[in-house]
């Protein structure tokens, strides 16, 4: 039967890992989809009048604003990771497939819906065979690294948005349903899954910093950081219509954060990492990179979780993004 | 607490085929103890009618101002953009990057605007297909957008000016109101230092007006235009910088203009993090001269020298020997003395210049780096062997022969 998959790693997952590690027990094997994990901290020169000890100040305190920003946002972006069991013929147990990490996604709202890429499980997605599983790894408190089911709630090829759900497994279910009620205390819903904080992308500026988190095996953080580029840029979808108003940025995406969040100074979802730019498929980032704006996530998504796909009339963007922002001459 | 299990209950999937035997055992003996159905999730990308619209629409987290250092960076993008505008070779077909249907077509590159004259800096590679086709001064050679306050972009002809294929630099001319033009504001690049703050702004692949941050990298590189001239002194940067990027302004984090992106070091073709612009030291020496003669004026001396080879058989072994003297020139006035036959039909040797202002001179390239190192108008010392003489000679410089 599907047994709680908890790893407890050696080293302390809440701290932000900057670069991949592969802790030893854990004998998964993954294939790397190029995942970069580049920590570009922004220096701001001096400029000219200011004192050195207000620049020291706004320095150290722009650090540590970053390193709030992850501690604070790391449990909400979840790994998603593709369990084939195909592969293993004599396979009882869920976990003896191959699992593959994928992308990224991130934790919507309390109820467990977790936002990703639909080009992150589209695979899945229309996979038949009945063969293949979605995996969401998040940390849990104390640090645990905890892999669930997921269920596909809902997908939009022509935004490249698509949600799970996630099920607590049953075993798992039960021991908190008996504890609670031995102990008589009240589990917490929310005290595994945590929100992410969502902001808006109607009110960015270009030149604004710009943090793109992934997680791809769920228990390390890919952390790039960069400038917001441009502005209402149009990407291709999955399903060959465009994609308007996304966010564009020198922050690397790759394999490894899309589907994960990327967030302004305040650690507000301003966006959904899905794309970066390259040449003859090199597959290598550009630093051309987008993101799907917030405003047009925040739209589609509930329609998603409700209904299981949207219509993909262009009245959702023209009532959202609105006319493309313009700046006025200084 | 029963809302917990009713919820949990509901988060089983059937469609899971692959779970065990045993798991499925287990949720039976659940049900059957608990007494509640197992409702089953529906099939794929069905929604979750388990919850509402309201439910699952997050607020909008509400941000403060930004932070100090941001503002900044905002700031210097908005008051700059505007000096930046899109150049489109028009001799080139367009090249759309079909993507579904997305065409995102591909401007050749930037340019930067110069003055309220309608002055355009941008690379020569750049206009270098129109300028390969030898399109004269005064034709249009080039489509360049520039950004209007309403978000619209305009478009004029844009005509050539100048170029300078040695320094990848081009200047051309638009016809446009003084209202719409922005001109950059000019910095310094000898005070660089490397880790200083860089930001680039240009068109990669056809995206208009992008913003890319970086350091200053390195100083002093040379770099292997697309021209085929390797230019000196370039300004390494680590921002991204992308074919489109070409023409583009490097700006320091005062909003000045410190050099021109030229090119980058890659194994893809995009950004590897390895950037190059030229100084804009460089450039200002250069656009000026552009923009009034149409081409770079080579400071030197209306002289031939003799060429290593021929040098060698009039055993000169050092310097650069004179072999001829136009003239009119200032370098006739000076007393420079050619070689020329005697009466008797030999050879006699002409000066043999030995240093410029003290900068001593192997051969003749070094003669004319040394000479173009100063502008037209100066006056330079010649150190001169006439004969088992040697004397200084004091000389104005005007435009070289070549």
């Amino acid at each position: 039967m599907g047994h709680l998959s908890v790893t407890v790693l050696a080293q302390q997952p809440s701290k932000v890992a900057m670069l991949p590690t592969k802790s030893g027990f854990v004998a998964r094997r993954s294939l790397l989809m190029g995942s970069l994990a580049m920590l570009q901290v922004a220096n701001p020169r001096r400029a000219l009048g200011r004192n050195a000890r207000d620049n020291h100040d706004e320095d150290l305190e722009f650090e540590m604003r970053t390193m709030q920003l992850f501690e604070s946002t790391t449990r909400s972006v979840v790994a998603i990771q593709d369990l084939d069991l195909s592969s293993n013929v004599a396979a009882v147990d869920m976990d003896d497939g191959e699992i593959q990490g994928i992308g990224s996604g991130f934790v919507w709202d309390r109820f467990g819906h977790i936002v990703t890429n639909y080009h992150v499980i589209s695979k899945i997605a229309k996979d038949t065979s009945g063969k293949k599983q979605i995996k969401v790894v998040l940390l849990g408190l104390n640090g645990d690294v905890d892999s669930y089911n997921a269920a596909i709630i809902g997908l939009d090829a022509s935004r490249d948005l698509a949600v799970l759900k996630v099920q607590e497994n049953l075993f798992r279910w039960l021991f908190t349903f008996f504890f609670s009620l031995v102990f008589k205390i009240e589990v917490p819903e929310s005290s595994v899954l945590r929100p992410a904080v969502i902001g808006s992308s109607k009110d960015l500026r270009v030149g604004q910093n710009c943090y793109a988190i992934g997680n791809p095996y769920g228990y390390e953080h890919i952390l790039t950081t960069g400038v917001v580029s441009g502005l209402c840029r149009q990407i291709p979808s999955p399903s060959g219509k465009p994609i308007f108003g996304a966010i564009q940025t020198d922050a690397s995406i790759n394999a490894g954060n899309s589907g994960g969040p990327l967030l302004d100074s305040f650690g507000r979802v301003i966006g959904i990492n899905t794309a970066t730019f390259t040449r003859r498929g090199s597959g290598t980032s550009s630093g051309v990179n987008f993101a799907v704006a917030i405003d047009l996530v925040r739209q589609v998504v509930p329609h998603l979780i409700v209904e299981g796909a949207v219509s993909s009339s262009r009245s959702v963007e023209r009532g959202v993004l609105g006319p493309p922002r313009y700046l006025s001459l200084p | 607490m029963r809302a917990l299990a009713a919820r949990a209950a509901c988060e089983n999937a059937s469609h899971c085929h692959a779970r065990a035997v045993n798991s499925r055992r287990a949720v039976g003996a659940g049900m059957l103890i608990f007494g509640f159905s197992l409702p089953t999730l529906p099939a794929l990308a069905l929604g979750d009618s388990t919850v509402t619209l309201e439910d699952v629409t997050p607020p909008v987290a509400p941000r403060g101002d930004l932070p100090p250092s941001e503002e900044r960076i905002a700031k210097l993008f908005e008051n700059n953009t505007f000096s930046v505008v899109n150049v489109f070779d028009t001799t080139l077909k367009p090249e759309l990057n079909l993507t579904g249907s997305v065409e995102v077509p591909e401007g050749n590159g930037t340019g930067i605007v110069w003055d309220k004259d309608g002055h355009i800096v941008t690379n020569y590679h750049v206009i270098g297909s129109a300028l390969s086709k030898g399109l004269g001064k005064k034709k249009p050679v080039a489509r360049v957008s520039l950004l209007v306050e309403d978000g619209v972009q305009k478009t004029f002809q844009a005509t050539l000016v100048g170029a300078d294929k040695t320094k990848d630099l081009a200047v051309l001319k638009i016809d446009a109101p003084e209202a719409l033009l922005h001109p950059i504001s000019v910095g310094k690049s000898s005070n660089l230092k490397v880790g200083q703050r860089c930001l680039a702004i240009g068109n990669p692949f056809g995206f208009d007006h992008t913003l890319t941050v970086g350091v200053v990298s390195g100083l002093n590189r040379d770099i292997n235009s697309q021209t085929g001239v390797i230019i000196g002194g370039g300004i390494q940067t680590d921002a991204a910088i992308n074919p489109g990027n070409s023409g583009g302004p490097l700006l320091n984090s005062e909003g000045k203009l410190i050099g021109i992106n030229a090119a980058i070091f890659t194994r893809t073709g995009t950004s590897a993090g390895i950037g190059f612009a030229i100084p804009v030291d460089a450039v200002s020496r250069v656009v000026p001269q552009l923009i009034k003669y149409g081409k770079i004026m080579h400071a030197g001396l209306k002289i031939q020298v003799a060429p290593d080879i021929v040098a060698k058989q009039l055993n000169v072994k050092k310097g650069s020997l004179v072999l001829s003297v136009l003239p009119s020139s200032t370098a006739a006035k000076a007393g420079l003395v050619a070689t020329r036959r005697g009466i008797a039909g030999n050879i006699l040797l002409g000066d043999v210049i030995l240093a410029v202002d003290n900068l001593s001179i192997k051969n003749p390239p070094e003669l004319a780096k040394a000479l173009d190192d100063h502008e037209i108008g100066d006056r330079v010392v010649l150190k001169v062997q006439r004969d088992d003489k040697v004397f200084d000679i004091h000389v104005e410089l005007e435009e070289s022969l070549n």
